[in-house]
């Protein structure tokens, strides 16, 4: 196991001591966000207002508890303002915490800046980077956090597992008690099997990523240009730099989101309407609201994620029926359902 | 075979009506429809009413286990806005409503309906218990087979443009049927028991959900409950607690038993008296949708049902304007009730149906 931590650490360049293993993003967003506060909690917080809810519901139970938080605004592009981020710092911020790509548009945020900033003024920094993991060297990045959450199944690895890289004496409150392991960090036998799994993904990733990232971003570039081209009234959301190679985020008006999936997923194209782990669950996207994104076209969000095994033929077809199925679906008046 | 939508709520009949239709040969997919948002209920306490997250599961298992692929839409806001909101609206002022028509109509198969065609779809199934030919100019809803089962009432306001592309696989078999045919397809629900229940109302329990919906304060809610003459009997806590026939739960008392028969939004009036006061000689209905046939243009004949169960009576419809109808009963009938449906029957044959506005009474 203890050469699987090194894999893991491998892909951060950190020191095997520092990574800790949980059960996925969730926990470690969690671990980070509760162990940095420690208990009873007290002082101030900034987030981003487009965190995953892993962060976000967190960052409430630490409100209700006392904390004070701010929830910082984005850009219409979905980006966090370096200047906002300074202006809402305070004598007694405790911990920052901002993704470093965004879970639904794949917008990427200045996380390495951020973190300069957060140490310059002294307060801890935790940086959700499990969607961004996958598609960009972390390295630089986790030399200037000091928590970093990852998660193996966004890598290719299995679902269950994940680690939150904590910077070598943050003092951290571990949520799980009941045992020594990982030096007290995190209590409970770890999943041996599961964390060679996540470790073999690491690897994997860092041999391939920069071979495939380029490869994956042309595929997706055609895919969303042949839809935009082929169909009016769909918008990109964000900006087409600075985000995700694999993501493509479009809003299509007049065509319930939801529905299109469906039709998609008929044809055996698979996509999403908001995050993949938020579908089929009722809530309007507070991503896409922070981006100010009309309500009338957040309903018809459709979400495309391309992966290391992405193939032009795959490519080919999506950029065949997505077109059709949202016409079909206009024709039908299938607007949104809200 | 055609690819055929199939409205799952995750009881046995839809189910079913799902497993017969992949048995029959067409390519099946399932949709269910969220209309109420029971996400702060756990699963426990969420079973038993369509569209909990109880029952969106067993849709999806019976899914599963068919092979077939399945969808949940939400559409709780629109739920709420056109039925739930409405519904209390019309308790607040002294009606008693029927949800269940008007879903059908503004959400169920207005929605699916669109979502069939849109995942292209050549048809969209129901479970419900109703017999539906579609063959000549305008389709033909008959009662089910299953008399004790019929649904055919809580269709008569669905447009007749949606009922073109609409099957009912269970129409023609017996609920023992459905459950043997349930069991047969291994289906996890097959023993599953019914629902009866409004299925965004918890434990069943109507008042309690007015009660914490319904905005106006107690005070001027209150009202007070009269005999025929006009003479005070007691006082109530809102006309929502009421409805036209209701003999428990008054707090008054008479010689005879005593019944709801007439309420008044405005005074805020409940009126009651002996049963004989409940009877009235027809009713005015409005916003009549017709299926099986044209609007009639003259005086019919038909078969009146006035609420879900009823045994329908014999009438004399006319029309008065608009989609109005005057229905006047060949013998006098107890307990009409405005805000209800009313369906027109000949023999099996659904002919349509409206909103009752009134009860005629002949002085």
């Amino acid at each position: 196991m203890e050469v699987a931590r090194q894999a893991v650490a491998g892909l951060l360049a950190v020191e095997a001591s520092t990574i800790v293993f949980t059960s996925g993003g969730t926990e470690s967003d969690n671990l980070a966000i509760w162990g940095a506060f420690g208990w009873p909690p007290s002082g101030h917080l900034i987030v981003s207002a487009i965190e995953h809810p892993a962060v976000l519901e967190p960052a409430a139970a630490l409100e209700a508890a006392g904390v004070t938080v701010t929830r910082l605004g984005v850009s219409a592009a979905g980006m966090v303002d370096l200047e906002d981020l300074e202006s809402a710092l305070r004598p007694d911020t405790r911990l920052i915490s901002v993704m470093a790509a965004n879970h639904e548009v794949g917008t990427l945020q200045p996380v390495e800046k951020i973190a300069g900033l957060a140490r310059e003024h002294g307060v801890a920094f935790h940086c959700d980077a499990v969607q961004a993991a996958p598609w960009l060297d972390l390295t630089a990045l986790a030399a200037r956090a000091d928590f970093l959450s990852i998660s193996a199944h966004k890598l290719g690895g299995p679902v269950g597992v994940g680690a939150l890289f904590v910077r070598e004496g943050m003092p951290l409150l571990p949520h799980l008690r009941g045992g020594a392991q990982q030096a007290g960090r995190r209590g409970g036998t770890e999943p041996v099997a599961l964390i060679c799994g996540f470790a073999a993904a690491c690897e994997r990733i860092s041999h391939r990523r920069d071979e495939v990232a380029p490869r994956v971003k042309l595929l997706r570039d055609c895919l969303e240009n042949a839809v935009l081209e082929q169909v009016p009234g769909v918008f990109r959301s964000g900006v087409p730099e600075s985000r995700l190679p694999n993501t493509s985020h479009l809003c299509v008006a007049s065509c319930d989101g939801n529905a299109l999936v469906a039709r998609l997923d008929l044809e055996g194209v698979a996509a999403a309407s908001g995050a993949a782990c938020s579908t089929g669950v009722p809530q309007p996207s507070h991503v896409l609201s922070a981006m100010g994104i009309l309500p009338e076209l957040r309903g018809g969000a459709l979400r495309i994620s391309l992966g290391y095994e992405s193939s032009q033929e795959g490519i080919d077809r999506a950029a065949r029926f997505i077109p059709e199925a949202i016409e079909s679906l206009r024709r039908a008046g299938v607007g949104s359902l809200g | 075979m055609a690819r055929v939508a199939v409205a799952m709520s995750g009881g046995v009949d839809s189910s079913t009506a799902a497993a017969l239709l992949q048995e029959q040969g067409h390519e099946v997919v399932g949709l269910t429809l969220q209309l109420w948002d029971h996400f702060d209920l756990n699963l426990a306490a969420g079973k038993g009413r369509c569209c909990s997250p109880a029952d969106i599961a067993d849709a999806s298992a019976v899914a599963a286990h068919l092979d077939i692929p399945h969808y949940v839409f939400d559409h709780s806001t629109g739920f709420l806005r056109s039925i739930v909101e409405p519904f209390v609206q019309a308790y607040s002022e002294g009606q008693t409503p029927s949800p269940c028509i008007r879903c059908n109509r503004l959400i169920k198969f207005d929605l699916l309906e669109k979502m069939a065609r849109g995942l292209d779809a050549e048809v969209l199934a129901t479970g419900h218990y109703a017999r539906l030919v579609s063959s000549g100019e305008r389709p033909q809803l008959y009662k089910a087979k299953d008399r004790s089962k019929d649904q055919s009432y809580f269709l008569f306001d669905v447009p007749v443009k949606l009922l073109n592309g609409v099957r009912f696989p269970l129409g023609e078999l017996r609920k023992d049927d459905v459950r043997r045919a349930a069991g047969r397809f291994g289906l996890s629900v097959a023993k599953k028991p019914e629902s009866y229940e409004l299925c965004f109302i918890p434990d069943n329990d109507k008042n309690s959900f007015l009660e914490g919906r319904i905005g106006t304060p107690l005070l001027e809610r209150r009202g007070s409950i009269r005999d025929v003459d006009g003479l005070v009997l007691g006082s109530h806590d809102g006309l929502h607690l009421f409805t036209i026939g209701q003999r428990r739960g008054l707090g008054v008392s008479g010689n005879d038993p005593l019944y709801v028969i007439d309420m008044d939004a405005d005074s805020r009036t409940v009126t009651v008296g002996p049963a004989h006061c409940l009877e009235s000689q027809g009713l005015v209905a409005a916003d009549c949708n017709w299926i099986s046939v044209a609007p009639p243009e003259g005086t019919v004949r038909v078969a009146a049902r006035i609420r879900h169960r009823h045994e329908e009576a014999a009438a004399t419809l006319t029309p008065i304007g608009g989609d109005r109808v005057e229905v006047r009963f060949d013998a006098v009938e107890r307990a009409v009730t405005p805000g209800q449906g009313v369906a027109f029957y000949d023999g099996d044959l659904l002919l349509g149906g409206g909103w009752i506005e009134k009860s005629l009474v002949d002085s």
